[in-house]
């Protein structure tokens, strides 16, 4: 499948041998694949050869629907996951899966926003101490706790409290400054709108996508939403069934999909006219 | 852990008065002055005791601290001072009577419980450490340090815990410190257990691997964002455990392989009471004192566990913070 | 007509010293063969006016106001008698499919559970009408689905399942909150088209519980509107989404990704 796309636009880059080609991209993932073991002895191939790259200064928004293996994804290039074959590059530095010891110093600057924000942040500390946990990886970093707070729209009072007296938008933003506070060069987003309010969900990718890019990063924004995605990304890359199907900038997307899955994809996002109209 | 102590005196007479006014409500009220962080360690243990048992609870172990701390006060006789009027009544001018060699029950009683309480709490405290930094590092790192430390765990459990720490008492020869020693090797592993399990689970949260992810060492994942999550059922089942370590003793004791004589102790008396038939003051009196001081204990421990079992968790999340 | 109306119903929650209103003098009506959206933000009360309907209030909820259903009182009704209409006149759905399903019981048995218990048909006679309506929800296979477990079923298929269930007992009321939020984009079509389908042949009164406008957009005809307890705008579709009265609205829908609204 992935050959039927467009070549330049996938960066599927089968010589290793070519190393510069690869440097000036910030994230470059190559024929990336990750399998888990099945109860019956078989083998699910959760990620089957995914090749991308993220620029620098760039939101690449994901989006694929649940199962396709985007969060998988998104582990794999957090060392959350042991790839079962492909190289990941982040910086000119190969990504390793994340062990028992420290993460390495130079992969630090991939930081990642999960999608439920009740479960990830610790509920006996406060938002002050998990700030400044953060805060202590990027010593020559503009942000402080206040500066953070502010910049998500949170009252300087939050720093002093505990996580479950907030709302689930207002803790995805405190997830958000988190991530921030270390100083990442790229930003990863695990569906970190799928469990907020249609109200909240185009706000906080904004919040997201400003974020980033104000402070120099790049970001990869996963979700099944393209709407949403439409609203901040750069570029956009499909993916189903373990598969990018399709890569491509935004627009061309939105208005030229190329692939099946991305035209079904976009037939049924339900539109706001007052119309009634059933998608699809 | 070591912060079951200072939370432990519920001497302040009445714990939960100031801290419950604050407590309703609060989940919806972000803007609350009171530092939630105070309000945590201060007012979180008092609110358990506000359950009816475990008010009963409190003040019995009120009383028995007082007494103890007050022993050399409150003592009419020296325990160890025999007299001519062996096995007195209670009543007289011995107010629980006298043992076999003329010594005052009551005194003997009260004194022992300055033995008894502060190695009861020490060596729960002990365990509780051991038993959860061993069962954190298992849980934590898995595979073969999981394996080596749970089968040592299993090893302790497949025994009765008094027959065991009757082996190991009688191995290391009677005495308070080895009584010590031997309930602290046969109690740590139920901590090892249920700090395993919280830490394993705990591990895999996003928050730990947002810790992760910053780069947080696998001791500072431990000790900054597991540990206050894994704190507090350790604190109930410590709580708990103290009434069990006095029982132990007394047990050991009263084998002989505990406190040596003549310094008084509850198991001994009762070991000494059971062969003088017709004078029943002498075993049960100290036998009443071991029952009201482990009841406290597992009524505060029950109390403590039903504010903060993870059943009730949430419950607690929004009303202690 | 209408099924159900919706007068000044108030609702509060006392837990300990502490009482909250949840909602504040709602006001609207169910009418049959329409599907009428209720959409606010978390919080706003929209299920529980949903659940104040089906007589699933919280613990310590007092109710005042009036629930009309044909004529007959819904608001502090004893429970026997509630127990007697849910499942039958009054139905309702889930957001979770995949909470929403005992395990351990194959489908079969869950969605004529309460078939048998109200309207004592027999096992075999429930089987057949469990296909039935299997296949009128359009679950591939019924006559195989229905003796299959929950976990055989991806979570688009069990919501069909669970309109299954909702609708076996020939309800006048089906209340769906947040059907489609645990789906996916596709999947959430075929749903919606279910759930139009069902409205209108069975001439149901539907209260459609959501915070998504491109929901309501596709398939209600009424939209009522909630904030904080209250509503604050009821009106035709097209009305409330093309040309809201309420800043509320607006505001609501000027904050969904601007794709959604400018096509």
């Amino acid at each position: 499948m992935t050959s039927t796309s467009e070549p330049g636009t996938l960066d599927r880059n089968p010589n290793h041998d070519s190393p510069p080609a690869q440097t000036h991209h910030l994230l470059e993932l190559d024929d990336v694949s990750c399998e888990y073991k099945l109860g019956g002895g078989g083998r699910f191939r959760a990620v089957d050869g995914v090749s991308l790259h993220l620029g620098r200064s760039e939101v690449l928004g994901l989006v694929g629907e649940s199962g396709c293996g985007k969060s998988t994804l998104a582990k794999l290039i957090c060392g959350l996951e042991k790839p079962a074959g492909g190289a990941i590059t982040f910086d000119a530095h190969p990504v390793k899966p994340l062990g028992l010891g420290r993460r390495p110093k130079h992969l630090l600057g991939i930081q990642m926003v999960f999608q439920n924000p009740y479960a990830s942040l610790n509920p006996r500390r406060r938002i002050r101490d998990q700030l400044s946990d953060a805060l202590a990886l990027d010593p020559g970093g503009t942000w402080t706790v206040e500066s953070l707070l502010e910049a998500v729209d949170l009252p300087l009072d939050s720093a002093q409290r505990y996580s479950h007296s907030f709302s689930g938008g207002q803790r995805q933003r405190i997830a958000i400054a988190r991530a921030l506070a270390a100083g990442p060069k790229a930003l990863v987003g695990d569906e970190p709108i799928a469990s907020l309010d249609a109200f909240l969900q185009a706000r906080i990718a904004r919040m997201m996508r400003d974020l980033a890019i104000d402070s120099g990063a790049s970001m990869i924004f996963i979700s099944h939403d393209l709407s949403v995605v439409r609203d901040i990304a750069d570029r956009v890359a499909v993916m189903e069934a373990g598969r990018i199907v399709e890569v491509g900038s935004t627009e061309q997307i939105w208005n030229d999909p190329q692939h099946k899955y991305t035209q079904k994809l976009l037939a049924a996002i339900p539109r706001v006219d007052g119309k009634g109209i059933i998608p699809g | 852990m070591s912060i079951g102590t200072p939370k432990q005196p519920p001497t302040n007479t009445n714990p939960g008065a100031e801290a419950v006014p604050g407590n309703p409500g609060s989940p919806g009220n972000p803007g609350n002055p009171v530092d939630p962080g105070v309000r945590r360690w201060t007012i979180r243990f008092p609110k358990s005791l506000r359950t009816p048992l475990g008010f009963v609870g409190a003040v019995i172990l009120a009383v028995w601290l007082l007494l103890a701390i007050f022993a050399p006060l409150i003592a009419p006789f020296d325990p160890l001072a025999q007299s001519f009027s062996r096995l007195a009544p209670p009543g007289g001018e011995n107010i629980l009577g006298t043992d076999t060699l003329g010594r005052d029950v009551f005194s003997r009683i009260i004194v022992s419980a300055r033995t008894t309480l502060p190695a009861a709490v020490f060596v729960v405290i002990c365990s509780a450490v051991l038993g959860s930094v061993l069962g954190a590092i298992a849980g934590y790192f898995g595979k073969a340090v999981d394996e080596i430390i749970m089968r040592i765990a299993d090893l302790v459990f497949a025994f009765p815990t008094i027959i065991l720490a009757m082996v190991i008492a009688a191995a290391l020869g009677p005495g308070l410190k080895n009584a010590i020693i031997a309930i602290l090797l046969v109690s740590w592993p139920s901590y090892a257990r249920v700090t395993r399990s919280l830490v394993m689970t705990a591990r895999n949260s996003e928050y730990v691997i947002a810790g992760r992810l910053l780069g947080f060492s696998a001791g500072k994942s431990l000790t900054r964002e597991i540990a206050p999550n894994v704190v507090s059922p350790v604190v109930v089942l410590a709580t708990l455990d103290v009434g069990s370590a006095i029982l132990t003793m007394a047990g050991l004791s009263f084998l002989s392989l505990g406190v040596v004589p003549p310094t008084p102790d509850w198991g001994a008396m009762i070991s000494e009471g059971v062969s003088q038939f017709a004078a029943w003051w002498i075993a049960f009196f100290p036998g009443l004192c071991i029952l009201t001081i482990v009841m406290a204990f597992n009524f505060i421990g029950d109390s403590l566990r039903d504010t903060l079992d993870p059943h009730t968790a949430q419950e607690v999340g929004e009303t202690t913070s | 007509m209408s099924v159900i109306s919706i007068r000044d119903l108030n609702l509060s929650v006392t837990t300990g010293k502490t009482t909250k209103h949840i909602l504040k003098d709602v006001s609207f009506d169910l009418e049959a063969g329409r599907i009428t959206g209720v959409a606010g933000a978390s919080g706003s009360g929209k299920t529980q006016t949903g659940l104040a309907v089906m007589g699933l209030s919280p613990a310590g909820a007092q109710l005042s106001g009036s629930i009309d259903f044909d004529g007959v009182e819904l608001v502090n009704m004893p429970a026997k008698a509630h127990n007697r209409l849910r499942g039958v006149q009054l139905s309702m759905v889930f957001q979770d499919p995949a909470s929403a399903f005992h395990p351990m019981l194959t489908v079969g048995d869950q969605i004529t559970d309460h078939l048998r218990h109200h309207q004592k048909v027999s096992k075999r006679e429930a089987r057949e009408r469990a296909v039935h309506i299997l296949e009128r929800t359009k679950v591939p296979h019924p006559t195989e689905a229905v003796g299959k477990y929950p976990h055989q079923f991806s979570g688009g298929q069990l919501q069909r399942i669970a309109f299954a269930s909702a609708i076996i007992c020939d309800p006048k009321v089906l209340i769906a909150d947040e059907p489609t939020t645990a789906l996916d984009v596709t999947v959430q079509a075929g749903i919606l088209r279910l759930l139009r389908e069902l409205c209108d042949d069975l001439e149901l009164a539907v209260l459609l519980v959501t915070h998504d406008f491109g929901v309501l957009s596709s398939v209600a005809d009424t939209i009522v509107v909630m904030k904080e307890g209250v509503v604050v705008e009821a009106g035709d579709r097209e009305a409330v989404i093309t040309a809201p009265q309420h800043e509320y609205t607006r505001s609501l829908i000027e904050s969904l990704p601007g794709a959604e609204v400018s096509q």
